[in-house]
């Protein structure tokens, strides 16, 4: 299917030219001055006439309050809503852009089925019949567990609740995953084990408070500007320092107070040599120690998951401060600086700032940290830092896990679109399969007790041929798996049965064998959750295109012809409203208790746990959180309140460069594009500001191959090639011996390159770290 | 028929008196920031010559201190 990346409106062009004009110099503006708002943008180019509705952005998960401007049934401007305290009134250039993604030139606007190998335009009902029919079909020739459904933290809170319901209350399979498992799986895992309950302690108001911001791996400055920009504020307010740790210099490196480059992995050894700092200089608060925290050792040389149907489960044992210590003697300033690259006075200077009892001190990471074959220990590993200097659960001392999606938090994590999850809990759990089972009214043996494939596992299930049928909603799996090429092979398989829903042609649409049109965000009503605990209601504010449909009311369409149509007994009119309170039920505790839907529709946000009308800003504190026992700290999550430090070695990535394969490859985003691209691509300034992927090089290693910016150049894996343009000393700039790709770009694909390993306890794919060779084409 | 955007950054104290200045032009939409001293003007002038001789008016405003051209579209 060919595809273009630009935009059509119907408005009067000039005026559209004027708004786009007005909006890139706003754009501007906000990245030059943190916090400037122009609240005044409605009286431009005649928008006097616009109503304004508020939204959260569509994009990632810092989840900016927007005001969308409708004019004559379209969505024609956008300004930063200034009642939202997530970002008070700014933008980033994705957000201002934001409804242009929804009138791209090749959006799709009818279902599409694929006949004798080409593509025919049906009705949505003859569509959702083909999907139903297929799915029946599958279930009864192979079991219930040949289907499967992928889905997203960019699915709105309905999408997902309706999901799990219709797979694992109406099918009667675990076959669920999400996208989420790709960025956010080892964030879970790491809180999971250091604290009994996802999801952070803190919130963004813990950046209005905090002395120091530690970003372990994470380029804030392109991946949540917003944020960063309310971190630069503070520099300049309250002269907080801003510390990078990275494996490459970025546009974070250039802003922060100081930037600390480490190896690719050394993150692992980094984190504990902090921690044999705090503790041999009698940095550790022992009294918050003593009482709420214990010790915990888990297994060692745990693997990769590189082979098919890999099995791993940690057996955590007892341990104290004493063999805690003694753990760490590998692991001294000298013995770490050698694993991580960091000088050994960083190290210290490092542990310093932690230690330092006048300073607030707040850690921030995302994909660094969580795509990583030990993503799980690592976050154990940075809150084992906050857990020995007592920094944490109070404001401004915040171990906060950032995410990327608009609902990675609000949907995948808190609904439990996974294939272990329910909306509480676990299915491995009886308790929590019985009082799911009661929500929903059906036998609780309806509802499996076991997992079966998380997300790489389930691809390669397509692959192996025990999925036989996929229905793959809101994401671009063709251009995100990694070591694609085996994923995708797997897909095209003569039996395989593809259903995408999605806005847009996308690899992943090439693929299908059912194209659903899906309406997008605000064409339909909807929830996010964002990084802080913070759900977000928008109102349907524009009629669907075509036959788009919300991919929640297609799940519901597709589940009553299968005959499941009790589990929703709701109306297109009331669904969203019914589908919260019915969801609400899960959550119904101090602990995770959720705002009603009238509060939501009115506020921008709300935090959870919400008890009494009071969002709870800080977790696992008596004086802030209401499900807290005693007067200070409670980590209620685990046994006794009481926290668990992890013993987490350092381990080598599954592949590291060596003679054949002599570079580490790296990927990530930029900030003009939000993820795959696939929206992004399709506005016009966003595209042009950064239209194709390239090659990020080291300025040395780049002379001695004489590559200059602009030369193809071939990266080469165990698993696949790619030549693409160089680019040299612009803007980012690795280290000697790594390259950087950005992912966004379909026509380089530099996923077939990447490798399928991941962490065996989240599963969550390795993304940062593999061996390429380098060549100029 | 130009449509520019341009950020002028007038001198401390100098908003109000640019602000009021860039309003009496034709074609020309002004968007102050409700809390830093910039202002977002945008200019759709029906040719190049008045859109060069508006950029001279700019440059000879003494109140400004610079002027940053964001975007610009022929049409």
């Amino acid at each position: 299917m060919e595809r273009k990346a630009y935009i059509v409106t119907e408005q009067s062009r000039r005026n559209f030219l004027k708004q786009l004009a007005a909006t890139s110099a706003i754009s501007a503006a906000t990245t030059m001055l943190p916090n400037v708002t122009f609240a005044g943008v409605e009286k431009l180019s005649g928008n006097d006439k616009l109503t304004w509705k508020k939204s959260p952005c569509r994009f990632c998960g810092v989840g900016c309050g927007l005001l969308i401007g409708l004019q004559n049934g379209k969505a024609v401007a956008v300004k930063g809503d200034p009642d939202c305290p997530v970002n008070k009134g700014l933008c980033c250039v994705k957000g201002y852009h934001s409804v242009m993604a929804l009138y791209g030139k090749d959006r799709l606007r009818k279902p599409l089925l694929k006949r004798n190998g080409k593509w025919v335009e049906v009705t949505m009902t003859e569509a959702l019949d083909v999907v139903a029919n297929k799915m029946k079909e599958t279930i009864d020739k192979h079991g219930k567990d040949a289907v499967a459904m992928y889905g997203s933290g960019q699915w709105t809170i309905p999408d997902g609740y309706a999901a799990t319901k219709f797979m694992k209350a109406g099918i009667g399979t675990n076959n669920i995953e999400a996208n989420a498992r790709l960025c956010m799986a080892s964030a879970v895992t790491g809180f999971m084990t250091s604290f009994g309950l996802d999801e952070p302690m803190g919130c963004y108001e813990d950046i209005d408070h905090a002395d120091v911001f530690v970003l372990w791996g994470n380029n804030m400055a392109e991946m949540h500007p917003v944020l960063f920009s309310r971190l630069l504020d503070q520099r300049l307010k309250r002269k907080s320092i801003i510390i990078d740790l990275c494996t490459r210099t970025t546009r974070t490196s250039l802003s922060a107070d100081k930037s600390i480059l480490f190896t690719p992995q050394g993150d692992l050894a980094l984190a504990n040599a902090i921690c044999y700092e705090l503790i041999n200089n009698g940095w550790v608060n022992r009294r918050f120690v003593e009482q709420h925290c214990v010790f915990k050792r888990g297994k060692t040389n745990i693997g990769y998951g590189l082979e098919d149907k890999f099995q791993f489960a940690d057996e955590p044992t007892d341990s104290d401060f004493t063999d805690f210590k003694n753990f760490l003697t590998d692991y001294s300033p000298a013995k770490a600086s050698a694993l991580c690259g960091v000088s050994i006075k960083d190290i210290k200077y490092l542990a310093q700032l932690y230690a330092d009892p006048n300073k607030k001190v707040m850690s921030l990471w995302c994909m660094g940290t969580n795509q990583h074959t030990r993503g799980t220990w690592i976050n154990n590993q940075i809150y084992n830092i906050h857990l020995l200097t007592g920094k944490i659960s109070t404001p401004g001392n915040s171990p906060f896990s950032l995410t990327g999606q608009p609902s990675a938090c609000g949907t995948v994590r808190e609904v439990g679109t996974l294939t272990h999850l329910l909306p509480h809990g676990t299915v491995t759990n009886e308790k929590d399969r019985k009082f799911a089972a009661e929500i929903w009214n059906v036998p609780v043996e309806k509802i499996p007790a076991k997992p079966t494939f998380h997300t790489v596992e389930m691809f390669r299930a397509l692959d192996r041929g025990e999925i036989k049928f996929m229905w793959i909603q809101v994401t671009n799996p063709m251009v995100s798996m990694p070591n694609l090429k085996r994923y995708r092979n797997g897909a095209l398989k003569e039996d395989r049965f593809i259903v995408v829903s999605d806005v847009y042609p996308t690899p992943t649409t090439d693929v299908a064998d059912v194209i659903l049109p899906s309406a997008m965000w605000i064409e339909r009503e909807g929830m996010f959750g964002n990084s802080e605990r913070r759900t977000q209601h928008f109102e349907k504010m524009l009629e669907p295109q075509g036959e788009c449909m919300s991919d929640t009311w297609q799940i519901i369409e597709v589940a009553k012809r299968m005959g499941y149509g009790s589990l929703f007994p709701w109306t297109k009119g009331n669904h969203i409203e019914e589908i919260w309170k019915e969801y609400t039920r899960f959550h119904d505790g101090p602990d995770h208790a959720m705002a009603s839907y009238e509060e939501l529709k009115k506020k921008s946000g709300i935090l959870w746990p919400y008890v009494n009308g009071k969002e709870t800003k800080w977790r696992y504190h008596a004086k802030y959180d209401p499900a807290a026992k005693g007067d200070s700290f409670d980590f209620y999550g685990k046994p006794g309140g009481k926290a668990w430090i992890w013993a987490r070695p350092f381990e080598p990535a599954p592949e590291v460069p060596d003679n054949d394969y002599p570079y580490w490859l790296c990927t990530g985003r930029v900030v003009e594009h939000w993820h795959t691209g696939s929206m992004t691509r399709r506005i016009p300034v966003l595209h042009q500001a950064v239209p194709h992927a390239y090659v990020e090089l080291n300025v040395q290693d780049a002379a001695n191959m004489n590559i200059r910016t602009g030369d193809k150049v071939k990266l080469i894996s165990r698993r696949g090639e790619l030549v693409l343009p160089a680019s040299v000393n612009e803007r980012g700039q690795p280290p000697r011996g790594q390259v950087f790709v950005p992912f966004f770009d379909e026509g380089f694909l530099i996923n077939e390159l990447t490798i399928d390993a991941f962490c065996p306890i989240s599963r969550e794919p390795e993304y940062k770290k593999c061996a390429v060779k380098v060549m100029k084409a | 028929m130009p449509i520019k955007s341009y950020l002028i950054f007038p001198k401390e104290g100098e908003t109000v008196g640019v602000i009021e200045r860039l309003s009496r032009f034709d074609h020309c939409e002004i968007l102050p920031a409700d809390n830093r001293e910039v202002v977002v003007l945008v200019t759709d002038s029906d040719f190049e010559k008045d859109d060069e001789q508006f950029l001279e008016t700019l440059k000879s405003d003494t109140a400004i201190q610079h002027i940053s051209l964001i975007s610009a579209f022929r049409t």
